[in-house]
């Protein structure tokens, strides 16, 4: 318990240190030039009346690109635990635990 | 596997009856509107969705069901379109992921990509949550 409470304690430390260092840096534009930037110009750039979708769906596509990602392998993730070729999968799961000595978790459902 | 049988009442199935098409809509409205109107592609999606878990409920998993694989299949097909769309984007247009068609101002359809993108982010959304409900109405039933 006094070992998780020391790297709990260095694990704080430590990022205390980092995030300071890291706010005293320069960034490299002006600070709040991106969000005057989209304020003035989002409806003439995009041509969208509303400036949460603009920003979403034209400026930040690649932040929404990752929201569709882990959508996808939460749903992947569930229809391979719980659908309908769920007793091949764990068939596999047995037979990787034969294969490597293990107990990696196979008999977890018992459906 | 032969589904729920069991079905809610007759004011359930007729106010469901009554509902499930303007729900249809107005997801469909969202998703298009959603660089107009409040609203885009994962909320509209989300209504899409809600409409097919609403029919689920009241008619049992049984009767007007969608095939898990078209579902499957519409969600695999948005999110590979969304990410071509963005290599679209850095063919065409200035960068990755940027807004390559042409725009007019405040339009219904002058948008750019965002209509196009809220509709496949809407489908994607909508589908994903489809095969969700499924696979877990399914799962309940083995379970019994």
């Amino acid at each position: 318990m006094r070992v998780y409470t020391g790297i709990a304690a260095i694990c704080v430390v430590a990022w205390g240190i980092i995030f300071l260092s890291t706010a005293s840096l320069h960034y490299g534009l002006h600070p709040g030039d991106a969000a005057f930037h989209y304020i003035e110009w989002g409806g003439e750039e995009t041509g969208s009346s509303n400036l949460v979708t603009a920003i979403i769906t034209d400026y930040r596509l690649y932040d929404t690109m990752g929201e569709v990602t882990v959508l996808f392998t939460a749903i992947l993730g569930v229809t391979m635990i719980l659908g309908r070729n769920h007793h091949r999968i764990q068939r596999k799961i047995k037979q990787l635990d034969q294969l490597y000595g293990g107990n990696t978790g196979g008999d977890v459902d018992n459906c | 596997m032969e589904g729920t049988q069991v079905e809610m009442s007759i004011i359930v199935r007729t106010t469901t009856r009554f509902l499930a098409a303007i729900m249809l809509l107005f997801g469909v409205y969202i998703i298009f509107t959603g660089h107009l109107n409040p609203g885009g592609g994962f909320q509209g999606g989300v209504i899409l969705a809600a409409v097919i878990l609403l029919l689920y409920i009241a008619f049992g998993t049984e009767k007007h069901r969608v095939p898990e694989n078209l579902a499957s299949l519409v969600e695999d097909v948005s999110a590979l379109s969304l990410i071509f769309t963005g290599i679209m984007g850095l063919i065409i247009g200035k960068a990755a992921f940027s807004n390559f068609v042409c725009r007019t101002r405040y339009d219904f359809v002058g948008a750019g990509t965002i209509p196009y993108i809220n509709t496949i982010i809407g489908l994607e959304v909508g589908a994903a949550f489809i095969v969700l409900f499924y696979t877990f109405f399914r799962y309940m039933e083995r379970r019994q």
